[in-house]
């Protein structure tokens, strides 16, 4: 891995600031070297997180990190208490993007990211037969269109 | 009003590529899921406020958020720990050369 640039290891300085002025009276202030702190923190908690995630990915012999890595990483950490309302988030989640055609195709997302686990998890409708499921790549794109046809509204 | 709460619920407001980029750069990691990504994006957000609120309450000054705040609360919560490097309590260049000195002493 090559090092990142400063400006990539870290999570933009005004939106972590933002995100702290929600907690706070609206007439307080955040001392700069408090907000650049936070803004450090940030990606430590993120990379802390990862690391733990990942472990336990390998552990079970996996290669890309789902959701339940990632909240059995909070728990395992000490951020128990963030587990639930997480799962709340999930759900939202995954009710919002129900929606979306090819809506996992987004700007971060790539095919190579949807391996079997995390696709047989986000998917409720159970469409894909499990012989799609099974295979290493699979092409996503046009299922959701097919319900949305299938689907009358009122 | 409440339409858009739970709008924002199913949604970041950070950076997700950043965060991918920041998740990627620890050794090992292969591949993340959309859903591991976004709900990494929701903990920081949740992570954030809470230091914020934390410092707060712990500090005599109700309304901001100072440095000083945040290293109190981050050296002591056990939690936390692995932020202590990141945030060490700041002391006056006096009570440094104090410590050194009484070190000096111990080890003679």
């Amino acid at each position: 891995n090559e090092p990142l640039r400063e400006q990539d290891r870290f999570l933009p300085i005004a939106n972590v600031a933002r995100i702290m002025k929600k907690s706070i009276p609206k007439t307080g202030k955040i001392a700069k070297d408090a907000k650049e702190t936070v803004q450090e923190c940030v990606s430590e908690f993120i990379s802390f997180i990862t690391s733990e995630a990942s472990e336990r990915c390998h552990q079970e012999k996996r290669k890309t990190i789902n959701g339940e890595d990632i909240l059995f990483a909070m728990s395992t950490l000490g951020f128990d208490s963030y587990v639930e309302p997480l799962k709340q988030y999930l759900q939202k989640y995954r009710e919002s993007s129900k929606g979306d055609k090819g809506g996992s195709g987004g700007a971060d997302g790539t095919l190579e990211d949807l391996a079997e686990e995390s696709f047989t998890q986000s998917l409720s409708t159970g469409l894909l037969t499990s012989e799609q499921a099974n295979s290493q790549n699979v092409i996503y794109a046009p299922y959701s269109g097919a319900i949305a046809q299938n689907i009358s509204f009122g | 009003m409440a339409e858009k709460q739970t709008e924002k619920d199913g949604q970041c407001v950070l950076p997700l590529s950043r965060i991918r980029t920041i998740m990627k750069s620890s050794p090992d990691v292969g591949s993340i899921s959309h859903e591991a990504l976004f709900l990494t994006g929701k903990a920081t957000e949740m992570f954030v406020k809470n230091l914020a609120t934390i410092s707060r309450e712990k500090s005599k000054d109700k309304m901001n958020v100072n440095y000083k705040d945040l290293a109190e609360v981050v050296n002591s919560d056990d939690v936390l720990q692995f932020l202590q490097d990141i945030i060490p309590r700041k002391i006056k260049a006096r009570e440094y050369l104090e410590k050194l000195e009484d070190e000096d002493e111990d080890s003679s």
